[in-house]
């Protein structure tokens, strides 16, 4: 499916081929309608990246980057450190130009339109940058005013959002006093003030504590009803729990764009049990094969009687539960039974051989 | 407009709320008392032959508090913020890049001109003592108060040039230093050059800073002055504006 965009100023998905034609011409001539409409208003498209290239001096940051993000989910770009994450949004809240490319936020062009765009994005650049020597609810304020709010709404508003994202208690404090938690929840508040369509988080957990990162998970997925979102990480664990898409991108090249689904699967077929058990050779061997679920396996003697074994499994599927069974039922002394759930780099390690498998077929 | 006076309260309320702020006026006070301890000395109990402003102005100390004064001011204008990263954050709200450039400018210029409250002070204190009101009528202050400005004005919007090419206030102040120097230093061709009749001297005579303010000590307000620091002001200023709206 490809986002078709409308000349209003707002997007629609369509399908390939002459339907989307027939279709824009629809809209144009019922913009306010479709605009409010039930399905089409789910699936409209937030953000439109087509072919998006950055090049530094001697450096190419992005190449031909293209995805769209429909209105409500929440997508995550993967990455490691350098794949270009924070460079593509910086181009999306319009803070630097990109070399070539198309780029629309709400249906907006981020070159022709700028200020229209900023209105629509609540955006928390990497690092969360803060003035830290001002007072919560006065940072609060001032970003408020600078977004364009006013009158009643913006006491009411900026009250709203201390206690949506838990500042109410530390309202009246230099935000250089505060811990890194609270200041990363100053970030988001300030992204979501002005109520904006889209949200963009760059790194939002990262240097927090696990409780601090459990409550800004928290925060996140709240968000999410009201808002599109998209943020970075390098955390693959991260992505799994938060994001409705996930988009990998390595070297400023997009390796996936994956659902949820499609990276369970990925990450299945990457997770391993490892087992150790008291049993024979040949009897755990023919064992291992006599299970569908079982991809591959491999054996080694670790002496003492014991043999260690690496499962892995198909389509995902947890084998723990299954070969606790099978050492049950054949009465094996089982003393270890863990899962390794694949780190980023084996992640990335499978996309690149499978880009590398297609480019030479 | 409201989201220009946001953006200028908050500029203002940097300087003071922060130390360098107060630094900067603790030391412009205590310069400003020296040229005021200078004056009583110089012309205690002796007769003037010229306005208090120009006594003022003829201590050392005026070109020494504008020169260092100006970079201290401006080097965080830009630099900080690009250094701190809140640069990132204000440029992705709905702000125009003329309204960032605008308030950046005028709260510096708002705080160089509180920065100079003492010396009116000390003007119109020991101006009590004079028994000859024209040493001190308005139209010399207002004079005075003009060419400081001015002047201010123009170093102040070099210390902008300065500090939005740079995320390193030291090098933005140094910068700022720099081009502040040169401009003052093209005050001292025109006693270099031989021939003081010619097209040279007539240019160099106009760029003249020393020249400016010496007509505005005393009152006097020439229009080609005013439009010199007005299209300089201006240019400096237009320069800043197309490096934030040329960031890569």
């Amino acid at each position: 499916m490809e986002c078709k965009q409308h000349p209003g100023g707002y997007a629609l998905p369509t399908f390939h081929g002459r339907f989307s034609f027939a279709l824009g011409l629809f809209c144009q001539q019922n913009a306010s309608r479709t605009v409010s409409g039930g399905l089409d208003r789910v699936l409209e498209c937030m953000i439109q990246v087509e072919q998006l290239t950055k090049r530094y001096a001697g450096h190419t940051a992005l190449r031909d980057l293209s995805f769209a993000v429909q209105r409500g989910q929440v997508a995550g770009f993967l990455g490691p450190n350098g794949a270009g994450k924070s460079t593509t949004m910086r181009i999306m809240s319009t803070f630097m130009p990109a070399t070539s490319g198309k780029v629309r936020i709400a249906g907006y062009d981020i070159e022709r339109k700028p200020r229209e765009v900023r209105r629509r994005i609540g955006y928390m650049p990497e690092n969360n940058p803060l003035h830290l020597d001002m007072r919560v609810e006065e940072y609060l304020r001032f970003r408020a005013g600078l977004k364009g709010l006013s009158g009643s709404a913006f006491r009411k508003r900026v009250a709203e959002v201390l206690d949506q994202c838990d500042l109410v208690e530390v309202s009246r404090r230099v935000i250089g006093q505060l811990s890194k938690g609270y200041r990363q929840r100053v970030g988001v508040a300030d992204a979501i003030l002005h109520r904006p369509e889209v949200i963009i988080l760059d790194e939002p957990t990262s240097g927090l504590d696990p409780h601090q990162v459990r409550l800004f998970r928290k925060l996140i997925t709240s968000l999410a009803r009201a808002h599109t979102v998209l943020l970075s990480t390098h955390i693959l664990h991260e992505v799994e729990i938060l994001c409705d898409r996930i988009l990998i991108l390595h070297a400023g090249r997009l390796l996936a764009d994956d659902t949820k689904k499609d990276i369970h699967r990925r990450v299945g077929a990457l997770t391993h049990v490892l087992a150790e058990l008291a049993a024979p050779w040949e009897a755990l061997s023919h064992a291992l094969e006599a299970m569908p679920a079982v991809a591959e396996f491999r054996i080694e003697d670790i002496g003492h009687g014991f043999l260690k074994c690496r499962l892995t499994s198909k389509e995902g599927i947890d084998l723990r539960p299954l070969l606790f069974e099978e050492a049950k039922h054949r009465g094996w002394a089982l003393r270890e039974l863990t899962q390794q759930k694949p780190s980023l780099e084996d992640l990335f390690v499978q996309l690149t051989h499978v880009g590398r498998g297609r480019a030479e077929t | 407009m409201r989201v220009f006076l946001i953006l200028l309260k908050r500029e203002l309320g940097f300087y003071l709320s922060t130390l360098t702020g107060y630094v900067i006026l603790s030391m412009v006070m205590f310069l400003v008392g020296l040229s005021l301890l200078t004056v009583i000395l110089a012309y205690n109990g002796r007769a003037m032959d010229a306005p208090i402003t120009e006594a003022f102005y003829n201590t050392p100390f005026f070109w020494f508090i504008v020169l260092l004064a100006c970079p201290a001011i401006t080097m965080r204008s830009f630099a900080y913020e690009k250094s701190s990263g809140t640069y990132e954050a204000l440029m992705t709200t709905p702000v125009s890049n003329l309204q960032v450039v605008a308030s950046k400018f005028l709260a510096s210029w708002l705080f160089y001109g509180v920065m100079w409250l003492p010396l009116w002070g000390f003007m119109i204190w020991i101006g009590r003592f004079f028994n000859d009101p024209g040493y001190l009528d308005a139209g010399i202050v207002a004079g005075t108060v003009l060419g400081v400005m001015l002047v201010g004005g123009l170093f102040l919007s070099l210390g902008c040039l300065a500090s939005v090419v740079t995320r390193s206030q030291l090098i933005a102040a140094m910068l700022a230093l720099t081009m502040e120097m040169v401009l003052f230093m093209l005050s001292f061709v025109i006693d270099l050059l031989p021939d003081q009749s010619g097209w040279q001297a007539a240019f160099f005579g106009y760029i003249c800073l020393f020249d400016h303010m010496t007509d505005f000590v005393r009152g006097a307000a020439d229009g080609r002055f005013l439009m010199f620091y007005a299209t300089t002001t201006g240019l400096f200023l237009f320069l800043t504006w197309r490096m934030v709206e040329s960031r890569k």
